[in-house]
């Protein structure tokens, strides 16, 4: 895993290098989004419980993007959730706020008129809580974590143009529609993770903040979507979005979540 | 030529994602054994008081280990785990199935050191008072005040203390009768000692594992008593009343009284039951929760197989066939003698 991410990392650092203006359309712009998405997920702690927790998820992100022919820069708050259960009766909390800035540039080396491809690196950080009343004293905790990615996004640009056609006697009319399909991963570089301590308890006086800081494992994302775009400038997304997440051996226990959601989004631009 | 090799590259990528179970670990078996294990490796690493309970947690491993097998029943498992668990003779260790529940009952280490209905038709009556989670009234011709507290899980206000306080406030001492309280809040141990005194004393120190090891401990941290000014205090004497059935909260509230000088312990010796419980969960999902933090004295003294009064007294069924609390007479002897 660790040469495979570092070959990806020089391979993708190495065409950064080479960035420079590329031919862009109707996606240029700055955009305020926000969506709401929701789908399945995965939640285990080893400290608590070898047990997988699973069950439905939900996101919120907001943000501002601003993209044109050179670059992609993002900047967005993501707020997740998934509520899952074990064996039938045990449930389990787990909430995370996350903070994300990006900055994608583009690729002329792989760019048509028609695909654009970016790459670049990509900041998280964020909290996340979990909450299991079956944990007795250890039914609260506070995790921490911050991320450095390698970002790579790949944008597919189509247009439907404005057509008439008959079914038998029924006419319809299809007007313009502009699309975009991409496909964005986050590669993970870094995770910086603050979790819990030996034996796994916040005490009453909340000490909230000793925890076990440690570099390791990694955080990987996913994006899968196709946006329509109007003719006021707005748009509107539909995405697969994908995120896993593992702590890894350094940890005292092991952490591993991963959540799969449907995610709509409004775009709406600014200039 | 570069882009077709990099949109297969692209292609590639996105077919492996969203295939986390590639990544994950893999989930632990849940047969007998494998539970047994776990269990038994989560107590050696996390449990505080080996050293107080003189148990070999070695020899317990390979005394129980032989009885575990594959096709061993849920039910005869968790006989054999919930009588490893007791070896450690803890209130406050514990499993937990959909159904049993296994528990060493710390009150049988000694006598019921209380009968209630003998305390309301021998000394409160029926006209007692009932303020928050206490019942209290005059008794020994209005000299002492008498304050049942059932259980540290029941919370009260300053305007309960308040009240109790003004209407004893010409005694000559208070009994406050801890005898089979269970123990429950911590915040209420603090809250219901600070009516009592009027300075900041250390009252305990508390360590919490640091390692897997035995010995490992973070360095101990001293705990004090918490002063109010603006609550009603009262500071002529306190005899607490304890029996075995005095656990966790409760032990820890008798633990801060050996640092103030208004309160003295009259009874049988407490539960103990000074560590903290903390909980998981094991590979068959059934629950656990065992004491991960250690209790002492400012000294360095461990009380956790139970706090000794200061008076020692139990019920005596002769005293009782006469309308007596042997106890509560201990207690009335002391406050109105000293």
């Amino acid at each position: 895993m660790k040469i495979f991410k570092l070959t990806l990392f020089l391979l993708l650092g190495s065409i950064s290098l080479s960035a420079g203006e590329v031919d862009t359309s109707y996606t240029n712009g700055k955009f305020l989004y926000s969506g709401i998405g929701s789908g399945f997920g995965s939640f285990k702690d080893v400290g608590t419980s070898p047990l997988t927790y699973q069950g439905i998820s939900a996101i919120v992100p907001l943000g501002f993007l601003l993209d044109n022919a050179k670059y992609n820069f993002e900047l967005n708050t993501t707020l997740s959730y998934l509520g899952g259960s074990a064996a039938n009766y045990y449930t389990l909390q787990y909430f995370s706020g996350e903070l994300n800035v990006s900055y994608l540039r583009s690729i002329p080396l792989f760019t048509t008129p028609k695909l654009k491809f970016q790459t670049g690196a990509r900041l998280s950080t964020g909290v996340s809580g979990t909450y299991n009343p079956s944990y007795q004293n250890a039914s609260f905790n506070i995790d921490y974590y911050a991320s450095l990615y390698a970002g790579a996004k790949m944008i597919y640009l189509f247009e439907r143009p404005e057509r008439d056609f008959k079914i038998s006697f029924l006419r319809y009319h299809l007007p313009h529609r502009q699309y975009a399909v991409h496909f964005c991963l986050d590669i993970p570089v870094l995770l910086f993770n603050g979790r819990p301590t030996h034996p796994y308890v916040i005490e009453d006086d909340m000490e909230i903040f000793n925890r076990h800081y440690f570099l390791g494992g990694f955080h990987l994302r996913s994006n899968l979507g196709i946006k329509r775009y109007l003719k006021n400038g707005n748009a509107f997304e539909i995405s697969y979005v994908w995120d896993m997440l593992t702590t890894g051996s350094k940890d005292l226990y092991l952490l591993e979540t991963a959540s799969h959601n449907l995610l709509m989004s409004l775009y709406f631009k600014l200039d | 030529m570069k882009k077709i090799l990099f949109i297969c590259l692209i292609t590639t990528l996105m077919i492996f994602t969203s295939c986390e179970k590639l990544v994950f670990s893999p989930e632990i078996s849940s047969d007998p054994i494998t539970t047994f294990e776990y269990l038994w490796d989560k107590v050696d690493q996390q449990y505080a008081y080996f050293d107080v309970k003189n148990v070999d947690w070695d020899v317990i491993y390979l005394e129980y280990g032989a009885k575990i097998h594959t096709d061993l029943s849920d039910d005869s498992l968790f006989f054999y785990l919930g009588s490893m668990l007791n070896e450690l003779k803890d209130g406050h260790v514990n499993l937990f199935s959909e159904f049993n529940i296994s528990r060493f009952d710390i009150s049988k280490l000694g006598p019921k050191n209380i009968d209630y209905r003998f305390i309301q038709d021998n000394y409160l009556g029926s006209d007692y008072y009932s303020t928050g989670p206490f019942r209290h009234d005059f008794i020994e011709n209005n000299q002492v005040a008498y304050v049942r507290y059932s259980s540290f899980s029941d919370l009260f206000s300053d305007s309960n203390m308040m009240f109790i306080f003004n209407r004893y406030k010409d005694t000559d001492g208070l009994i406050l009768d801890l005898r089979q309280n269970g123990g429950g809040y911590m915040m209420n141990i603090f809250k219901l000692l600070s009516y009592f005194t009027l300075s900041e004393d250390p009252i305990y120190t508390t360590c919490i594992k640091s390692g897997p090891s035995h010995d490992d401990f973070i360095e101990n941290e001293s705990i004090y008593s918490t002063v109010y000014d603006t609550v009603l205090h009262y500071t002529k004497p306190v005899a607490v009343l304890i029996d075995r059935g005095s656990y966790s909260a409760t032990s820890m509230f008798s633990l801060a009284t050996l640092e103030l000088d208004n309160l003295f312990l009259v009874g049988d010796t407490t539960g103990g039951g000074l560590g903290m419980p903390n909980g998981g969960q094991l590979p068959n999902s059934w629950t656990y929760r065992f004491s991960i933090t250690r209790t002492l004295t400012p000294d360095g003294l461990n009380y956790e197989n139970g706090i000794p009064p200061d008076y020692y007294a139990v019920l005596d069924s002769s005293d009782m066939q006469q309308g007596y609390d042997t106890v509560i007479e201990t207690a009335l002897d002391i406050l109105l003698n000293r």
